[in-house]
């Protein structure tokens, strides 16, 4: 009955085991240092509880916190554009790169330009654009698809990039030691960075009271690139924003901790004013997030900070690999995403969960992950084939006298789902019905004593 | 305080064994317990497979059933869990999981029999995350475990736990079906590592994870069984009665 | 319509519950402090693969072990749970300079440790100064199989220098 795209996608996924393994070994160490740094905070739940609540807040209050945003960003001097969609972000940010002239432009890692498919329509431009974040850069060179928001090259092994910097930076055949090859990533991409004539970050969050966006990474590429072109871009969506700084003391103290078990990035970056002699421009954008706001049982979708604990902690995406989900944001939160933005093309994410809840309880922002996929399932169905079986487990199961003369008829020793026509596939034997005979006799005989 | 004991469909089909041992223990701790005839299904799996608005007779027949008792009683966290959420609040407050039960209410102090086996402890998802029944491994909590307290009651066991204490083992009801790949890597995960403490027996307070950890041990015709935590609870009381 | 009224029109009609403001006081009073913070933000500075040294009598050369691609820059107030340290827009240089040397110095008042981010962001205010960065270790990057490297696109090295 494997017949979703991701079951099937899975299944491909599952016959290189060794590569299983350690894809779920390193993400699972991911989670242990996260475990590791939490428990050191002792106030850790507390903040949890802050964050889902300040989400909640700004999320629920979006109008005025942008219109406050907007207004002392315009005051620090930058320039701010409002995108509704996706088609508008690309535009804005091409007629941006155009108006200047722009022909290099380098970009930090930004799962929103991942949305909009920001990429391609610059290249078709004929603008170069470079994804500067180590991990990203790869996947682009490999013409791939991040398969996981904060650790976007974690299913590449370090052969694979060496064979690639071989090709694309000239570096020593065969040399795959992950020093050698991030310093030769550095000097290659510092060309870049110093011929650059426009830099983009995303945002990890967006200030309302200081109209400051705040971009967080550890390679220090979102650095390098904004300090030396002329023309710096920064967008994010609706739900990146914060209302004040005291709430940026919530968020960074859980981001890091939480995404990569670090105390903190390296770097955390406050822009608002444009660097002497060049422009800031801020790109606010919707692409469908109001709608999630409209939606009651899945509005605190909005609480993500994209940090991808949910992922690391997932034991499905851990053994299923990032390219098995059919949105772009995979685990926990890329199911419930996908579902926001296409749920007919992405229903079939919702089976590849089983409801541990352990997502639930990573998110630092307190998202109902579980929960929602729960919901989820109840008005979309992953495959006709469930429903069956759902109908035949309620006929059997739903009846008292089917359930009894079921069991007194199977006999011991009877596979339980052979019952009901299934195959619970190789590697694991089938439950088989047990005797019914000492139960029977038990209850027979408390029947017999009242 | 009247008690009725709630045999969810699949123990009753696979491991009836576990709900005479309940039934046994819960008379041995001096509960007036009863089985109510008539059972169903409580609609966990259609819940969870997307169907929870054809599980609503189901619901009914349940409430109907029980309404009338001070208590309801269960041997798996997951069916539990499933009727304190979705079902009426009619029933609130009166719905436990029986370790949860004998842990909170009844409190025993001893627990006659032994069980000289070293057992490694599956802290099931929904006992741990859903019920309380544990720390869940994810939370900055104190920690506590009712499941060891009361396994800890029991003589001559030696108690562990795998590496990855509550990661879940691939169950997950009609997942194990329809995402059966990655279920039964799961399940081979998970029992790897109970393996790997030495360990005779798994036990759990869930039997559907022990059904699925069972298929993948007797597939391997690995050297490890499985067993109803109540099993071993009720293990001295056999010769009663 | 203009996109940002099609926007707030959208966000409007969304009808969502308004929530409150959550209190952070009790959150902020409560959180972890150090007896000696000084000590902590050594350790947390280490744990992010950088190095503490006393200003006076500072030996860069020996502390970036002979590395010439140096630059000394001033921090203002470091964070003792973390290990980070604030610095401003920098005067008389331009911002590139935090990121592009092979070694970053930092110099930083030993008295101007916070305990953690509530007691540094209470300590910035809601004022805007126009730039504004936490710097916590050198660069670093584990995106080739989650091997940690430093000196990804910053500085590779990183020195706090107390004064």
């Amino acid at each position: 009955m494997g017949n979703t795209k991701h079951s099937k996608a899975a299944a491909k996924y599952l016959k290189d085991s060794a590569k299983v393994d350690w894809q779920d070994e390193t993400l699972w160490l991911v989670r242990g240092k996260r475990d590791r740094l939490s428990k050191q905070i002792p106030e850790w739940e507390q903040l949890r509880d802050a964050a889902s609540a300040l989400k909640l807040y700004s999320n629920s209050h979006l109008p005025e916190l942008l219109e406050q945003f907007e207004a002392n960003a315009t005051a620090n001097g930058a320039i701010v554009h409002w995108a509704k969609d996706a088609e508008e972000y690309r535009s804005i940010i091409g007629g941006l790169l155009t108006a200047h002239g722009v022909k290099h432009f380098v970009k930090s890692k930004s799962m929103l330009s991942e949305e909009c498919e920001l990429v391609p329509y610059l290249e078709n431009l004929g603008i170069e654009a470079v994804e500067t974040d180590l991990g990203e850069r790869i996947i682009q060179l490999m013409g791939l698809k991040p398969s996981h928001i904060v650790l976007p090259a974690v299913h590449i092994k370090r052969q694979e990039v060496g064979r690639l910097f071989e090709k694309e930076m000239g570096t020593e055949p065969g040399n795959c030691d992950p020093t050698y090859l991030t310093h030769a990533a550095r000097r290659n991409l510092r060309e870049k960075f110093l011929g650059a004539d426009a830099a983009m970050t995303g945002a990890n969050f967006a200030v309302a009271s200081t109209g400051e966006v705040v971009v967080c990474t550890n390679e220090g590429n979102a650095d390098m690139g904004t300090s030396i072109p002329k023309l710096q871009i920064a967008a994010f969506g609706i739900d990146k924003i914060v209302p004040d700084r005291e709430s940026l003391g919530v968020f960074t103290r859980l981001l890091a901790r939480t995404a990569t078990g670090q105390p903190v990035t390296t770097y955390t970056t406050h822009y608002s004013a444009p660097r002497e002699g060049s422009e800031f421009h801020i790109i606010i954008v919707d692409n469908g997030r109001s709608r999630i706001l409209a939606d009651r049982e899945h509005f605190k979708l909005l609480n993500c900070i994209r940090c991808g604990g949910c992922m690391n902690t997932c034991p499905v995406y851990r053994r299923s690999g990032g390219y098995s989900y059919s949105h772009f944001i995979p685990g926990p939160v890329g199911i419930n995403l996908g579902m926001e933005s296409d749920p007919e093309r992405h229903k079939g994410n919702l089976a590849a969960c089983t409801l541990c809840h352990s997502c639930s309880m990573v998110c630092p922002a307190k998202v109902d992950l579980a929960d929602q996929i729960y919901r989820w399932r109840q008005q979309w169905h992953s495959s006709a084939t469930k429903k069956a079986v759902s109908d035949g487990m309620s006929l059997v199961m739903g009846s008292p006298w089917m359930l009894n003369t079921g069991l007194s008829v199977a006999p011991g020793g009877m596979k339980v789902l052979s019952a009901l026509g299934l195959d619970w596939g190789k590697g694991r034997q089938m439950p088989q019905f047990a005797s019914q005979k000492s139960l029977n006799k038990m209850m027979k005989e408390e029947k017999d004593e009242q | 305080m009247k008690a009725a004991l709630f045999i969810p469909c699949y123990v009753r089909a696979v491991a009836p064994q576990v709900i005479e041992a309940s039934y046994k223990l819960l008379r041995h701790l001096g509960v007036d317990v009863v089985i109510p005839e008539g059972q169903t299904c409580c609609g966990q799996p259609m819940g969870n497979a997307g169907y929870e608005d054809e599980a609503e007779a189901l619901k009914e027949h349940f409430v109907s059933l029980f309404k009338d008792y001070d208590v309801i009683v269960g041997p798996s966290s997951s069916c539990v869990s499933f009727v304190r959420e979705h079902y009426p609040a009619a029933l609130e407050g009166r719905v436990w999981e029986i370790c949860e039960f004998i842990h909170d209410v009844l409190k025993p102090e001893a627990l006659p029999g032994s069980f000289p086996h070293k057992v490694s402890l599956h802290n099931s998802c929904h006992a741990t995350r859903l019920m309380g029944m544990a720390a869940p491994s994810e939370l900055n909590i104190p920690y506590f475990n009712k499941l060891k307290d009361l396994l800890g009651l029991i003589d001559g066991i030696d108690l562990v736990e795998p590496e990855r204490p509550d990661e879940c083992c691939g169950f997950g009801g009609l997942f194990s079906v329809e995402e059966s790949g990655v279920s039964i890597k799961m399940g081979q995960d998970k029992v790897r590592r109970h393996l790997e403490t030495g360990a005779e027996y798994i036990a759990a307070a869930d039997s559907s994870c022990l059904m699925h950890q069972g298929g993948i041990i007797s597939a391997k015709k690995l050297p490890l069984k499985t067993i109803h935590i109540i099993e071993i609870l009720a293990c001295g009381l056999n010769e009663e009665k | 319509m203009s996109s940002k009224e099609t926007i707030m029109a959208a966000l409007r009609s969304a009808g969502a519950q308004a929530y409150e403001k959550p209190d952070l006081s009790a959150l902020k009073q409560g959180s972890i402090h150090y007896e000696d913070k000084l000590e902590q933000f050594r350790a947390a500075v280490t744990a992010s693969g950088g190095k503490v040294a006393d200003y006076e009598g500072a030996d860069l050369e020996t502390l970036f072990s002979g590395e010439k691609d140096l630059v000394v820059v001033e921090g203002v107030f470091g964070v003792a749970e973390n290990g980070c340290v604030w610095l401003n827009e920098p005067v008389g240089r331009p911002r590139v300079d935090y990121f592009i040397h092979e070694a970053l110095a930092i110099v930083l008042d030993r008295n101007e440790i916070v305990d953690n981010m509530h007691e540094a962001y209470a300590r910035l205010g809601e004022k805007n100064e126009g730039y504004g960065i936490f710097i916590s270790g050198p660069s670093k990057t584990a995106d080739i199989e989650q091997s940690l490297v430093f000196g990804a696109h910053g500085s590779r090295m990183v020195a706090i220098l107390l004064k």
